[in-house]
């Protein structure tokens, strides 16, 4: 996608936003249609983890999710396309629902609904990086997501959030910095280097 | 953040290969995307849309409680408000970071319609520029007067796009200025923006756009 398609949209989206706030019912069904992607994302999810969760889990976890949205709703800046925006709430719920889970069916629960082997170290990549990515100061955050996740270039963050470019370039310097500090814990600086 | 550090962090192998992950992360996540269709999907949707319309979704507004009338207030506290109010303007004027640089400065233009009726007391309602960390938006005043019972709603606009909605809504406001919450500040960002002040009377009704201003960076 080009940086002015890009553009494009995501302006789209913050017009669809916000006509749902304003009660349009046109762009509500259009929003609810789009939130197809709720149960696709965690069912995707739910799939590389091993299946941990049941199918009806899925339905519930959905349901959940998308009243975490609905309330969320008001915080979109159209920053990046709905569906990216989405993307973090299915996943951290997810995770959530996963560790809660884990404590009910204690360490039998992988083992039960495990169709196939999912790499420790793919879930510490995705998951821990996408938790600890919301940890950030929102303005280090939103670079680091347009930078890797939108695969935009300084200039072209700077132009969509209205700042400079280095300034951008500062702020995404700085938010890997801070985001390397908060994995520390979980990802060992030779993990870092030899993986 | 000085050039060496910046150029430090950027040599930064760790660095780079948290990049590299990050991008593993996208490419998941656009497999997550891309995952067809699911059992029951349909279903789940309507029950989307079912909640939907039950629970109307809120912008990001702020209703103040309401205030008990100012006799009540014991005198005291009015000291105390008035010596707080003083020290913070010295404090302010005293600041070295208050100033705005030219890279956050923003142009205002106060706009009073001479021609609306001056009715609900609000004859010489206006727009000022917005104070504080004005690159943030973070305050907004005007000069109004209310007769008893009215309020002002407040509603703020992306200024190059008319006909969407307001951002940012903030009703019954009895000061003649407000300052807006970090989320509100975060949702405006830095783009151009349009504000309306409306009275809304006794009787709850809104009087047409009786003030308006737009405020846009200049760098």
């Amino acid at each position: 996608m080009t940086p002015e398609r890009g553009d494009a949209v995501v302006l789209a989206d913050l017009k669809l936003i916000q006509g749902v706030l304003d009660g349009s019912r046109d762009d509500l069904d259009a929003f609810i249609e789009r939130m197809r992607c709720i149960p696709r994302i965690q069912g995707a999810r739910n799939r590389r983890l091993g299946r941990p969760l049941t199918p009806e889990d899925l339905a519930d976890l959905a349901q959940e999710t998308f009243v975490v949205i609905w309330k969320k709703l008001g915080t979109f800046r159209g920053e990046a396309p709905l569906e990216a925006w989405v993307h973090r709430f299915c996943v951290l719920t997810l995770m959530n629902s996963v560790r809660r889970a884990s404590y009910r069916h204690t360490d039998e629960l992988f083992d039960v609904h495990r169709d196939e082997s999912p790499d420790p170290t793919e879930r510490l990549d995705d998951e821990v990086l996408i938790e600890a990515l919301e940890g950030l100061p929102e303005d280090e955050a939103v670079v680091l997501r347009l930078k890797h996740f939108e695969d935009l270039a300084f200039p072209e963050i700077g132009r969509r959030l209205e700042i400079s470019p280095n300034t951008a370039k500062t702020r995404y310097y700085r938010g890997l910095d801070r985001l390397r500090t908060r994995l520390q814990p979980a990802f060992e600086p030779t993990r870092l280097r030899h993986a | 953040m000085p050039d060496s550090s910046l150029h430090q962090l950027e040599q930064d192998p760790e660095l780079r290969e948290l990049g590299r992950r990050l991008d593993r992360a996208r490419s998941t996540r656009d497999q997550d995307l891309a995952f067809g269709r699911t059992l029951g999907e349909d279903e789940l949707l309507e029950r989307f849309r079912e909640f939907a319309r039950s629970n109307p979704a809120e912008r990001l507004a702020v209703t103040p409680s309401p205030r008990a009338p100012w006799y009540r207030w014991p005198l005291w506290l009015g000291g105390i408000a008035a010596a707080g109010l003083l020290a913070l303007t010295l404090w302010k004027s005293f600041s070295t970071d208050a100033p705005v640089s030219a890279d956050t400065d923003v142009a205002t233009t106060g706009v009073l319609d001479p021609d609306t009726p001056a009715t609900l007391g609000a004859a010489d309602l206006e727009c000022v520029l917005p104070t504080g960390p004005v690159e943030r938006y973070s305050e907004f005043r005007w000069n109004g007067r209310l007769s008893p019972g009215e309020s002002y709603d407040l509603s703020i606009f992306l200024a190059d796009d008319a006909q969407a909605g307001a951002l940012v809504t903030l009703e019954d406001l009895f000061d003649s200025s407000i300052r807006l919450t970090d989320e509100q500040v975060t949702l405006l960002g830095r783009r151009a923006i349009r504000w309306t002040i409306r009275v809304r009377g006794a009787d709850g009704r809104l009087t047409d756009t009786v003030a308006e201003a737009e405020a846009s960076r200049t760098d």
